[in-house]
């Protein structure tokens, strides 16, 4: 077995928004052998907001593959959120209690992660080739 | 029914065995019953020729920071050593990776800055799709 990442989307509410599912098997960078190092999910709790929590750093990743799951797991109220950042503190989105990402690294940037409020936490893994 | 995002991530690097499912039900910033209200529907553009940080996404198109935007951009193609890579920000193109064949991206995005792709092969496909709010929360 090797490593594959389905996306589900449903948007019933707009016209051509029906469900629809793709699926990736995670391979080395140009070829068909399958990723094989994981970091496994870690779960962050941070008591205070914090910020710029270092997740990926470019330095310890070299392969051009790899892919960054993320996911918000608080419960706190709906209008906090964890900041994604990307190499010099660009903003890639907010990922508010609920919400997940998953995009690919290549290792040429570090990201990080903010929390906007007390209390909050989410998890994280990187999938990678070294 | 709400806009809802399905992941299930599945793997067997390590011995105890990765079963993921996570659902996101894609609301406004700062509320957990209002539905996202915009959706670009699902784009397919194949480009002739290799792109160099070619906008993808405009920011100027959408509100901007209070905002839950989510984008889907896939690799549409079949050719094992092609690659998207997707930059954020088209002055500081800061990568956030590659996308190979087959390969699909999900993420929150915050409308201040572009989303540009550099492609490296010729006749290379390309999906996307926007989900947003129409004025910033």
């Amino acid at each position: 077995m090797a490593t594959t990442a389905t996306l589900t989307l449903n948007a019933p509410d707009f016209t051509g928004g029906g469900s629809f599912s793709v699926t990736t098997t995670l391979y080395k960078a140009g070829t068909t052998t399958d990723i094989d190092q994981f970091t496994g999910l870690a779960r962050v709790y941070k008591a205070a907001a914090t910020n710029n929590i270092s997740l990926v750093a470019a330095a310890d990743y070299s392969g051009l593959a790899g892919k960054l799951y993320v996911k918000n797991t608080s419960d706190t109220g709906a209008d906090t959120y964890v900041l994604m950042e990307v190499g010099s503190d660009e903003p890639i989105g907010r990922l508010f209690p609920g919400d997940w990402m998953f995009i690919p690294v290549d290792g040429t940037e570090n990201f990080a992660a903010s929390t906007s409020a007390d209390g909050m936490s989410f998890e994280w893994g990187l999938f990678h080739q070294g | 029914m709400a806009t809802t995002a399905t992941i299930q991530l599945n793997s067997d690097i390590t011995g105890d065995q990765l079963a993921l499912n996570s659902t996101a039900t894609l609301t406004k910033s700062g509320s957990d019953r209002t539905d996202l209200d915009q959706y670009t529907g699902v784009n397919t553009i194949q480009y002739a020729a290799t792109q160099s940080e070619t906008a993808l996404i405009a920011a100027a198109d959408y509100a901007d920071t209070t905002v839950a935007h989510k984008v889907y951009i896939r690799n549409a193609s079949t050719s094992t050593s092609c690659y998207v890579q997707v930059d954020i920000d088209s002055s500081a193109n800061e990568p956030l990776g590659r996308l190979y064949a087959g390969d699909w991206t999900f993420f929150p995005w915050m409308g201040a800055l572009d989303i540009d792709i550099t492609t490296n092969e010729a006749n290379q496909t390309v999906e996307f799709a926007v989900i947003s709010q129409s004025i910033a929360s």
